[in-house]
């Protein structure tokens, strides 16, 4: 029975209620099921079993079809419009760029798009961040995919003054449908759009609000005293099950942080390999926060260059979630950890947030409970659940806890793979510079590295496979056109090192990989005798010239810098990057050679997928039941 | 908007082999099907129904080993055996989205399964592993209902006949092209010999028959004019055979330019074309690869098409700069008829932008043909291109600089193919 009970859990959508939609498919259904469906049946035979897919590709969940079905289904889909209004708001300036707000205290604006802001007089939050007329022009985005924050005047009254910006964020919309009809545009053409209600919004997508409740505000209110009481030594998690608002409530305190400690900066801790704040699924990573955070995850790559979110450290699970291999990961974590507490040591505490993933029972649980450990966490912030096989270890481990309620569920236009989808195409279409930036090319039309892997002039060690042991006969069919981590052992100053390099052998075409002993699976390299580097897409592979190309957001600098040390490429169990293979089919739609090349079966990995009738229309699924159930 | 899926095999072709693999009756074959089968597992994406077959091809593969236990061999079955039914009856579950979902026992009624493998997959999971025989026989079933529900349907057989069909008729492309140049030589070389010049109606008469011709064989097929312009160049139709390296070529360039330029009515053909005598200059057939007749021939035609006034109107025409074209593969597939093709390129130019564009990385692009010999006499290459480029001293700076970071070079090029692909 348990199985059931799940599964109803997972079809009992949010809200709770059956939709008009729902019911008449079940109707349908019903009539149906007098039959044996064929169609069906060979449906269901195309879809992979593996806790990703609900449907076949992923990306079908929103590609708006001209089908008459795909409509009807938007409309049904959208939840009844918030019932949320704001008196009318008195805009004081308005012209082709900008806009410019008056707000009595505890007035609220709530505005969807991307915009930069800017106090004249007076102070207002946004995002548990106190804006005020020496904080500066912020950068906020607020697409509809997420709750969009709102600003509220903390003192009256307040001058807010929007500005139209023109974003390169924005410009992905060409390359993939997942970033379609998130952004928003008023009638002159400006990136942002001030909204009374939230059903005015013109592209009627569920759109909810962010607003810092009072219960929030209280706990953000005693995490800013308590670093200023240590002066900065304090370790803060947020635990919660999935979709509960850890990653909104762990942006508020970083905000908070930034906004009422003297210092305002803290350490970001992404644990979560699923959704991580600041990078690419796959990893865990430490990042130095110096400005707020007003954007979802895909909105702020972190990078080593960047001023904003500077990347520290990062160590690759190679996997988005740390199921096949916990203590790997409490491994990677540990070795951050020593790098972080080598960073304090002996200056000024900072404040650490740690991003913990939603798993919080079973496994997860148990993982976790280890990690407090690591951590040495003296803050916890419990969001309401059931989950007391960690909640009750977390509370006694910490000095001080605090207790928020669970915030209500917001319907969310995307799936947890599409929003890894978005991040991934973020990080790969940032560029490294002190300011996001992102180039609108298809990743297929960005010049790759070629990395030779021949004998005599190696640019690579070896192919490192964790997980699953790889068949050699088949790893160059796996690694083309998928993704993989780059890391590095210093070779230069470790002598030890060298010994630590395991055995290297090579494939009929020439690719060298570390064989898995015959155990079936690899350990994988201790984190802390690696580095690393960047996640790579292996674009194509070369046997002739024996070259494989990469593409990765690296730098040239540190793409130099990768020359002194031992090369290794990570394979494991990220998701297939389905996006990579559509870019430049989506980004051109009007010419149909790229479509023409699909059906004709010349594009590796592609096909077209005929146009499903009512039937497959109908059996469609939005809400994947089993995506992420056991990960983050 | 074209909706696409994404699949772990590249062509369809591959899951094909597949099929016909696991369903062989050569372990061997099932083994390499199973490997194959679970290295897709690896990218994502793959069909249930594909993983199903080889789980359960695996088991009976396991049952041939002497060595194994009958309790593995049992539990090998069951799981394979389970993991089928629980997934198809997952998956059709996840479809119908209702708040009630129906039992498993109905979602197999509605897919058409037997009802006895939801029954066995009951009892493996819950009561002792069934016997060896009844595993056996379900899933040998199981194997059957997979091929009906999903094996059988995949080939498309009317698109793979019309292929083959296809395949025949380019052998009959190949032939009649054959023909229909041949033909053509000798028609168009008497017209010539006449002195009424190539656009005498005689020798015009000659070119438009065979572009009508070719016309009717190729169809607008781009495969079928791909076969034609093949046989331009495997048979070396377009010089004489008898010649000395870097003759010029002023005769083949009379008979053969008409034909051509009305041949090369798509910036697409043009580009196959181009493409298609390319590949054959940098792969010299001859063992003084740089003394090869075809190859010298092709980089003056080459150099002919992309810069000759004779095709300028056709190179207007097109919205497909062949200069660039031919200039990138120059840079990009360095040796010795590239770099000489390159040249002759930069020579015959009067643009400078381009020649800023291209002649620092066409030196770059040869610092590593074998033997360094950039110093090639390019006078002869005819077309007025006197004298060589200033190359050595700078190219070998280049060389000491970059040797670090050679196992890592940035492209010189944005690509042009699709991910996957090489060129």
């Amino acid at each position: 029975m348990a199985q059931k009970r799940k599964a109803k859990d997972a079809f009992g959508a949010p809200e709770g209620v059956l939709s008009a939609f729902a019911a008449a498919r079940l109707k349908r259904a019903d009539q149906e099921a007098a039959g044996v469906s064929p169609a069906l049946a060979e449906e269901v035979a195309t879809t992979p079993y593996d806790g990703h897919h609900s449907s076949p590709g992923a990306s079908t969940r929103v590609s708006r079809g001209g089908s008459p079905n795909d409509a009807v289904e938007e409309n049904v889909r959208l939840p009844p419009p918030i019932s949320y209004r704001t008196n009318h708001l008195n805009v004081v300036d308005d012209d082709a760029e900008s806009m410019t707000l008056l707000l009595g205290i505890n007035e609220i604006a709530c505005i969807a798009g991307e915009y930069d802001v800017t106090i004249l007089d007076g102070a207002a939050t946004i995002y548990g961040f106190l804006l005020r007329p020496e904080s500066g022009v912020q950068r906020v985005y607020a697409p509809s995919t997420h709750a969009l924050p709102v600003i509220t005047a903390r003192r009256g009254p307040t001058k807010v003054c929007l500005r139209s910006v023109k974003s390169s964020l924005r410009t992905l919309e060409r390359l993939s449908p997942v970033f379609r009809n998130i952004w928003t545009a008023d009638e002159k053409e400006r990136s942002f759009k001030l909204l009374q209600t939230s059903s005015e919004n013109s592209s009627q997508r569920p759109l909810s609000i962010l607003d810092t409740d009072d219960a929030s505000q209280g706990i953000l209110t005693q995490i800013a005293g308590r670093v200023n009481e240590r002066d900065g030594d304090l370790r803060v998690i947020t635990l919660g099950p999935k979709s509960s608002g850890k990653s909104t409530f762990n942006r508020q305190i970083c905000n908070a942080i930034a906004a009422r400690t003297p210092k305002k900066r803290c350490l970001y801790l992404d644990l979560d390999p699923g959704q991580p704040e600041f990078g690419p699924p796959g990893q865990v990573s430490l990042v130095e926060v110096r400005a707020p955070i007003l954007g979802h995850a895909f909105t702020h790559p972190a990078s080593k260059k960047s001023k904003s979110y500077r990347l520290l450290v990062t160590n690759t699970l190679a996997s988005t979630s740390f199921k096949d291999d916990p203590e790997h990961y409490i491994a990677c974590v540990r070795d951050i950890m020593v790098g972080y507490r080598a960073r304090v040591q002996g200056k000024d505490a900072q404040p650490l947030i740690v991003n913990a993933s939603g798993w919080v029972t079973g496994l997860g649980a148990t993982v976790m409970i280890d990690l407090l450990d690591v951590l040495g966490i003296t803050d916890t912030v419990l969001i309401d659940g059931d989950y007391p096989l960690l909640a009750g270890p977390a509370r006694e481990k910490s000095e001080v806890f605090y207790k928020l309620p669970r915030p209500p569920a917001r319907p969310s236009s995307r799936t947890p793979a599409e929003l890894r989808t978005m991040q991934m195409m973020s990080y790969f279409h940032s560029q490294a510079s002190s300011v996001p930036r992102w180039t609108a090319k298809p990743i297929s039309s960005l010049k790759p590295w070629l990395v030779s892997y021949s004998a005599t002039n190696p640019g690579i060690h070896a192919i490192v496979s964790y997980g699953q042991a790889v068949p050699p006969e088949h790893l160059s069919e796996i690694l083309d056109g998928s993704i993989v981590a780059i890391i590095s052992i210093d070779i230069s100053t470790d002598t030890t090192a060298q010994e630590l390099l395991p055995m290297v052998l090579r494939t009929p075409n020439g690719l060298p990989y570390i064989p898995a002993p015959p155990s079936g699976y690899l350990v994988p390299l201790d984190p802390g005798q690696t580095t690393t580097h960047s996640l790579a897409l292996v674009r194509a592979i070369d046997p002739e010239m024996q070259t494989l190309h990469l593409i990765t957001p690296l730098s040239e600098s540190e793409i130099a810098g990768l020359m002194e040390r031992r090369v290794m490429l990570v394979r494991g169990n990220f998701d297939s990057p389905d996006w990579a293979y559509l870019e430049d089919l989506y980004s051109d739609e009007t010419k149909d050679a790229g479509k023409k090349e699909v059906a004709e079966g010349k594009r590796p990995w592609v096909r077209l997928r005929e146009e499903v009738g009512v039937e497959g229309g109908v059996w469609r699924v939005r809400h994947p039941p089993m995506a992420g159930q056991i990960s983050g | 908007m074209a909706k696409y899926t994404i699949t772990p095999w590249r062509h369809h072709s591959n899951l094909l082999i597949v099929r016909s693999q696991l369903y062989s009756p050569d372990p061997t074959l099932r083994q390499a099907a199973v490997s194959r089968t679970m290295a897709w597992k690896l990218r994502g994406n793959l069909p249930h129904a594909v993983e199903s077959t080889a789980l359960l091809v695996d088991a009976f593969l396991h049952h041939a080993l002497p060595s194994n236990s009958p309790f593995s061999i049992r539990a090998v079955y069951s799981a394979a055996f389970t993991r089928f039914v629980t997934g198809f009856c997952d998956i059709g579950r996840n479809r119908e989205r209702a708040l009630e979902p129906s039992s498993m026992l109905e979602i197999a009624r509605q897919i058409g399964m037997p009802a006895e493998f939801v029954a066995l997959r009951h009892e493996a999971t819950h009561e002792d592993l069934p016997s060896v025989q009844r595993l056996v026989a379900a899933c040998e079933q199981a194997l059957e209902w997979l091929w009906d529900v999903y094996w059988s349907k995949i080939d498309e057989g009317a698109v793979v006949m019309a292929k083959q069909a296809e395949a025949e008729d380019f052998g009959r492309v190949t032939v009649e092209a054959r023909r229909i140049f041949r033909d053509f030589r000798g028609a168009r070389r008497a017209a010539l010999k006449k002195k009424n010049g190539p656009q005498s109606q005689e020798a015009r008469a000659v070119v438009m028959e065979a572009t009508a011709n070719l016309e009717s064989l190729c169809s607008d097929r781009a495969e079928a004019t791909q076969a034609a312009i093949a046989v331009l160049v495997a048979d070396e139709l377009l010089y004489p055979s008898e010649r000395e390296l870097a003759a010029p070529l002023g005769g083949a360039f009379m008979i053969w330019d008409d034909l051509l330029i009305d041949m090369t009515d798509s910036p697409s053909t043009l580009r196959t074309m181009t493409k298609t005598i390319f590949a054959r200059m940098i792969t010299p057939v001859s063992a003084h690869k740089t003394s090869d007749i075809g190859s010298d021939a092709l980089c003056i035609w080459l150099a002919h098409i992309a810069s000759s006034e004779t095709w300028q109107a056709m190179r207007g025409a097109v919205s497909f700069d062949v200069r660039t074209d031919l200039m990138r593969e120059c840079c990009v597939q360095p040796g010795h008829w590239s770099y000489l093709l390159g040249t002759a390129l930069l020579k015959s130019s009067r643009d400078d932008m381009f020649i800023e564009a291209w002649s620092d990385l066409l030196r770059a692009s040869a610092v590593n043909i074998d033997g360094a010999d950039t110093n090639i006499e390019t006078d002869d290459v005819s077309n007025g291109i006197s004298s060589l480029m200033e190359t050595d001293a700078e190219a070998g700076s280049f060389a000491e600089a970059s040797d670090l970071a050679t196992s890592w070079q940035r492209a010189l090029f944005a690509p042009q193919a699709a991910i996957g692909v090489v060129r």
